[in-house]
């Protein structure tokens, strides 16, 4: 452990810029993945919910294959196949396509489960007192159910951060790529593995605290009759304690 | 035949399906027996070792999902080569995605035993059953009926996750596939066709899953 | 000048083959208190549901001080309205819900506010004004600020009433207000119902509790299996029934209230 140390310390001058700025790229790729994932994802569920039995058919469809294909498959094609199709993409366009593209299947399934969440009977006492479907959406649907999306939503974030690991193998100057070349060229691996793992975990972990607490918070509130998620207020944060923390991941009906 | 026709390239993609298949079985039983284990020591373990249980369990749990699988495959296949200890790819992976999925099964098992009601464990214990006998009898058939949905969801997931060691020299369907295309130079045909091989082993397991689910009335 | 207020003209509602309304009629004037009473499954929800067409008749006439409600001429022929289409006939109906249903996002004054703000299109000052109003009248103005959630179950009932009252509706629809609530938290609801009525305002009330209805209805509409079985001043249909299936239901529910048998 000792040498392990000694090692990474001795090393880090060198390293540490390079992984610091692979991260940033890591970041971005994420970022915008996530984005793209939450419009085509938005898309999805407006769909879903059309009077057109076509449209709504196509979109489940869509969900359900972009469940059942390998991201990495989805990024080789894009970065290899499209070329051959007239369209190409750089190692980093094509990431942040193929991490929206499936990260909007799930993102949809959440969108989704946020909306059902939301009780019938509010939606009925808004329209019994004259707003329109629009305003009912707008005033009262939306902001109950943007409350249950949100823990959700950030796990979709962690993963789409570890999957964008993939994107070394489409030439994505991101972390894992930074990480295998320094591997080839100090020949120390195991340090550099280990290192890059901790970056991940450094931006992962906080965040999936985050999606936890949001969680815990969501819990306290939905006291009310006709359940829906209640308001979220500053202060009233659970006693924060490990166990209860980790026990109150999120159940895995969405992606990891 | 022609290389670089359909039949050649299935041909040649389900070689590396059947490696797929070894590497998912393998880390399904790594991650189901270790996860169940951890999951049922992290929930019964008693007071004096309680606190340093939970902190090491959950240090690897949260280790292992908050770190890419690819890092934890380069650390198992890369780095334990440069100590010394050489896995061959398909052992490497079998590992590396082995002990993230008991992270995540540990996860599923614990809450689902968290929910079940203590009185069910109690009144077995009551009836003069050991608790081991308890575990099996009451405990353990009940929390699969509740996870299934969650094991589904992770066995879909796990078999995605195969192509990821492609990375590591593993021979299965990316592997072939990216070595075909170099050959042949039938870049979408390809990959379209792994896709599509891909699709259609998830399509029937979320069906077999959905259907056991249906029959086991299960997500209870 | 004709002081009816609603007319409710063969109603007939079926859920997949089983009918739920047989040919509802009846009238209200304004000024009115009306209680619909009857054993569960009798209809009178789905009565009441679809005067503000949150349930879609499948046959009858619903009108509005003269308006028809619901139904519109679109090229010569006859259809439903569509939610946004219903919405302006909506603000003159008020509707009290048995789990209230407040929005727990919004603070009470907010609440109350939102229809009177977004349905009314009134200035966000002028509805705060009026929510305030409302909330004074129901005896919760010093509630305004918190959230639903705070409140007790009788609390958040009235301040659904205020909601009603801020809308400036013609007509305030109650269905069930009480039966969700604990028992000591009825009466506060009671009192408002009771002070509305007194005011003149329109209701039409559907409840459990026949003694109340008795007091503070004008008439009373006993429906049984879907039908109207028998109508009148509160006190004559509660105190001396004149059908018989009338009289079985009040005898069961009133030894428990202690109604003269």
């Amino acid at each position: 452990m000792n040498h392990f140390l000694q090692v990474v310390a001795e090393y880090l001058p060198q390293w540490g810029p390079r992984l610091v700025e692979a991260a940033w790229v890591t970041a971005g790729l994420s970022l915008a993945g996530f984005l793209l994932a939450l419009v085509l994802g938005a898309l999805l569920v407006a769909l879903q919910r059309s009077h057109l039995a076509p449209l709504r058919h196509a979109a489940r469809g869509f969900i359900q294959f972009m469940r059942a294909v390998p991201l990495l498959a989805l990024l080789l094609a894009l970065y290899f196949g499209l070329p051959s199709l007239g369209l190409t993409l750089s190692g980093y366009g094509a990431g942040i396509l193929g991490l929206g593209v499936q990260g909007s299947a799930y993102v949809a399934e959440v969108l989704r489960g946020g909306l059902d969440a939301v009780h019938r009977g509010q939606r009925e006492s808004a329209l019994a007192a004259g707003l329109t479907p629009r305003q009912v959406f707008m005033h009262i649907v939306l902001p109950q159910a943007l409350r249950v999306m949100l823990p959700p939503l950030v796990n979709c974030y962690v993963s789409l951060l570890k999957d964008s690991s993939l994107c070394a193998l489409i030439a994505t100057n991101e972390l894992m790529l930074t990480a295998r070349a320094i591997a080839s060229e100090d020949f120390l691996p195991l340090h550099i593995f280990v290192l890059v793992g901790l970056f991940y975990f450094a931006i992962a972990f906080p965040l999936s605290m985050l999606s936890r607490l949001l969680g815990m918070r969501l819990a306290r509130g939905r006291r009310s009759m006709g359940g829906s998620p209640g308001p979220s207020r500053l202060g009233a944060f659970p006693r924060l304690r490990w166990r209860r923390l980790r026990a109150a991941r999120l159940p895995v009906t969405e992606r990891l | 035949m022609n290389p670089g026709s359909v039949p050649a390239i299935l041909a040649t993609l389900l070689a590396g399906a059947l490696t797929a298949l070894q590497i998912a079985t393998g880390a399904a039983l790594l991650a189901f027996a270790l996860g169940l284990l951890l999951a049922v020591v992290n929930v019964f373990v008693r007071a004096p070792l309680a606190r340093a249980t939970h902190l090491v369990i959950g240090a690897y749990v949260e280790w292992m999902r908050n770190v890419p699988a690819l890092a934890h495959l380069f650390i198992l296949y890369f780095g334990l080569a440069s100590v010394g200890w050489q896995l061959s790819p398909k052992v490497a992976a079998i590992t590396g995605l082995g002990l993230v999925g008991a992270a995540v099964l540990c996860d599923v098992f614990s809450a689902a035993m968290r929910a079940l009601p203590a009185g069910q464990r109690e009144a077995a214990l009551a009836c003069g059953l050991t608790p081991l006998q308890a575990l099996q009898t009451v405990v353990l058939p009940q929390v699969l009926q509740f996870t299934l949905p969650a094991l589904g969801n992770y066995a879909t997931q796990l078999i995605k996750d195969t192509a990821i060691a492609s990375a590591i020299a593993a021979p299965e369907i990316m592997f072939y596939a990216r070595s075909l295309v170099t050959s042949t130079f039938q870049t979408p045909l390809i990959y379209g066709c792994a896709i599509l091989l891909y699709a259609s082993v998830i399509y029937p397991v979320n069906w077999a899953f959905a259907r056991l689910e249906r029959r086991l009335g299960a997500g209870r | 000048m004709n002081d009816t207020l609603l007319t409710v003209n063969g109603l007939k509602k079926s859920y997949g083959g089983t009918p739920v309304l047989r040919d509802i009629s009846f009238s209200l004037r304004k000024g009115e208190t009306l209680s619909l009473i009857g054993p569960s499954g009798s209809g009178k929800s789905t009565c009441l549901r679809c005067i503000n067409f949150l349930e879609r008749p499948d046959a009858g006439e619903i009108s509005l001080d003269g308006e028809r409600i619901g139904r519109v001429m679109k090229r010569g022929r006859e259809r439903d309205m569509s939610d946004r289409e219903l919405a302006p006939q909506r603000r003159h109906i008020g509707m009290v819900f048995q789990l209230f249903y407040l929005w727990p996002h919004l603070t009470v004054r907010d609440n109350v506010a939102l229809p009177a703000l977004k349905a009314g299109g009134m200035s966000r000052s002028d509805a705060r004004k009026l929510a305030l109003q409302s909330l004074d009248r129901v005896h919760l103005l010093h509630k305004a600020d918190d959230y639903p959630e705070r409140l007790s179950g009788g609390e958040q009932q009235r301040v659904a009433i205020a909601r009603t009252l801020a809308q400036k509706a013609k007509l305030i629809l109650f269905d069930e207000p009480t039966s969700a609530l604990d028992p000591e938290l009825v009466g506060e609801v009671l009192t408002v119902i009771r002070e509305l009525a007194d005011d003149g305002l329109s209701m039409i009330l559907v409840t459990h509790e026949i003694r109340f209805a008795r007091d503070v209805a004008d008439r009373v509409i006993f429906m049984d299996g879907g039908v109207i079985v028998e109508e009148g001043p509160a006190a004559k249909v509660i105190d001396r029934p004149q059908k018989e299936r009338t009289r079985a239901f009040l005898g069961q529910v009133g030894a428990a209230e202690g109604l003269p048998a």
